[in-house]
């Protein structure tokens, strides 16, 4: 904005070009989505894709109603949201603490990162026979699995996140005699915040599939259960719907942080 | 912050690495612990001396989980930088692509492991085609990425010196979008081995993942930890060659980008 416009009207006038770009992307957006769908449907319905393996939108809808009457929908989803929800709190607590510590001196960071890194990379579903073993069929074994999938990626956003406050910043903070309260209030935490917010979404993604992959290989309820049992009886009607649904219930999520990730990352230039 | 050298903090590393181990031996030990749950890391080496309950010999099993990894690994890689690059090229179609890729992030992907088995059967093709369909994603989101990444101050330069168009593709935009590639290709390698030995514990007919979900089942604890120290080796294996790779092109391993 330049000194010339005036006050009243250039930020309204800003706001306003912005959201039309914004809604224009938007509705763009929704329209690759549409046409998705159309395609899936046409491609179905002349059968050059198998409809009993792949399905189409209107034969999921069909699907959805039936088995929202039948009550498959709900304990299902809430089982499954459920344990996310607990293994989210779990993981935000270890992995947020560990890696400001990790985190807050170069030494630890170097030796440590690298290792953290090839254990994320490292197929941690190899791990569920002990989890099963350790810690019984029953809710806890999924909590804490999903919780050490969310681990990784928030335990590294953090400790990047803490390392990349700026020498700078923190020399100015000095300059000017700053307290240890200021200077975590006004520089530590709003310089950490955005990188901590992206390992919550990736975090909570991945505890997401975490939970559903141990739904699918031993539980009588949510919707891993329901997309492996459906997947294996043939009703491939059924486990498209909640192959949609965990979909959903994993954007939304990581919508919910992406925004929160945007808001946090608004001081920076 | 001071530098850590190279010495000091390999030295560190393997200190590390010596504590878990001596704290794997003794612990279970002296806390009782059942050995269903953490037998002492003797007692898992022990494991490479017996045979395999899903018979047949380790270094098959490890080469078939190899080739399917290096399979989906090539495919993925192909159609993420075919696909990628002219979607990143155009500025009004990368604007649309990139928040549909960042949003097929969040699809659990993982879910669609029994309709490959469905499809495809228990052998090697369904483990390549699900850890391709996988690893296509980081690919493909960082090619777009890096191909609208270059500053417009080349194009200009490009202009004034005249530069027919395949040359500005090559000698600017490729060259532009080599270091976001280079970092999609290193996410692809460690999701083609998530997706591969994922598949190969719900349906498989060799692999490792194939012998924990086997030795899993039979409560044979101590040679689950011995195959997941092999799985833990062949994907540190992988991925080291990947960043050596990177290193070449003077790229850094950024493996929480998303």
């Amino acid at each position: 904005m330049t000194t010339s416009t005036p006050a009243a009207l250039g930020p309204t006038a800003r706001v306003r070009r912005l959201n039309w770009a914004k809604l224009s992307l938007a509705l763009q957006v929704l329209a690759v989505l549409v046409a998705f769908l159309v395609l899936w449907e046409v491609l179905s319905r002349t059968e050059v894709i198998d409809p009993r393996i792949f399905s189409s939108p209107t034969l999921i809808w069909d699907m959805w109603w039936v088995l929202l009457d039948r009550g498959l929908i709900w304990p299902h989803l809430w089982e499954t949201t459920r344990h996310l929800l607990w293994a989210f709190v779990l993981f935000t607590v270890v992995a947020g603490v560990l890696g400001v510590v990790l985190g807050m001196r170069q030494y630890t960071f170097e030796v440590f990162y690298s290792p953290i890194a090839i254990f994320f990379a490292f197929p941690k579903v190899t791990l569920y026979p002990i989890f099963l073993i350790a810690f019984g069929l029953g809710a806890q074994s999924k909590i804490l699995f999903g919780a050490l999938f969310g681990f990784f990626p928030l335990v590294m956003n953090t400790m990047v996140g803490v390392r990349e406050v700026r020498r700078l910043h923190l020399d100015l903070m000095r300059s000017i005699g700053a307290g240890p309260l200021f200077k975590f209030f006004r520089l530590l935490l709003p310089a950490t915040l955005p990188s901590f917010a992206t390992g919550l979404r990736i975090g909570f993604v991945y505890a997401g599939i975490g939970i559903l992959l141990a739904e699918m290989f031993a539980a009588v309820r949510g919707l891993g259960n329901r997309i492996i049992a459906a997947g294996y009886q043939g009703t491939l009607d059924q486990f498209w719907v909640y192959v949609v649904l965990s979909s959903l219930l994993l954007l939304a999520g990581a919508g919910f942080f992406r925004i929160l990730e945007l808001r946090l990352s608004r001081w920076r230039p | 912050m001071e530098q850590v050298s190279r010495s000091s903090r390999l030295a560190g590393q393997a200190g590390l690495a010596l504590i878990v181990v001596a704290l794997w031996e003794v612990l279970p030990r002296a806390l009782d612990m059942s050995p269903l749950v953490l037998p002492p890391f003797s007692e898992v080496i022990v494991q490479f001396n017996r045979p395999l309950t899903g018979g047949g010999t380790l270094g098959h099993h490890t080469w078939v989980t190899v080739q399917q990894v290096g399979g989906a690994f090539g495919i993925a890689a192909v159609a993420g930088i075919a696909v990628g690059l002219p979607l990143g090229m155009i500025p009004r179609v990368r604007a649309l692509a990139l928040p549909l890729l960042t949003a097929a992030f969040a699809v659990p992907i993982m879910v669609l492991i029994p309709l490959f088995l469905v499809s495809f059967g228990l052998g090697m093709k369904s483990k390549v085609a699900f850890g391709a369909l996988y690893a296509f994603f980081p690919v493909v989101f960082n090619v777009v990425a890096g191909a609208g990444n270059v500053e417009k101050i080349y194009f200009d330069v490009a202009r004034a010196y005249g530069l027919s168009r395949s040359e500005r593709i090559r000698k600017i935009i490729l060259r532009g979008a080599a270091r976001n590639t280079l970092n999609g290709l290193q996410m692809a390698v460690a999701i083609s081995i998530i997706a591969v030995v994922s598949i190969e514990m719900f349906g498989a007919l060799a692999g490792l993942g194939y012998l924990i979900h086997r030795a899993g089942q039979r409560m044979r604890i101590a040679e689950v930890y011995a195959l997941i120290l092999v799985t833990l080796l062949v994907a540190y294996l992988l991925l080291s060659a990947v960043r050596w790779l990177g290193r070449l092109f003077d790229v850094k391993l950024e493996i929480s980008a998303g």
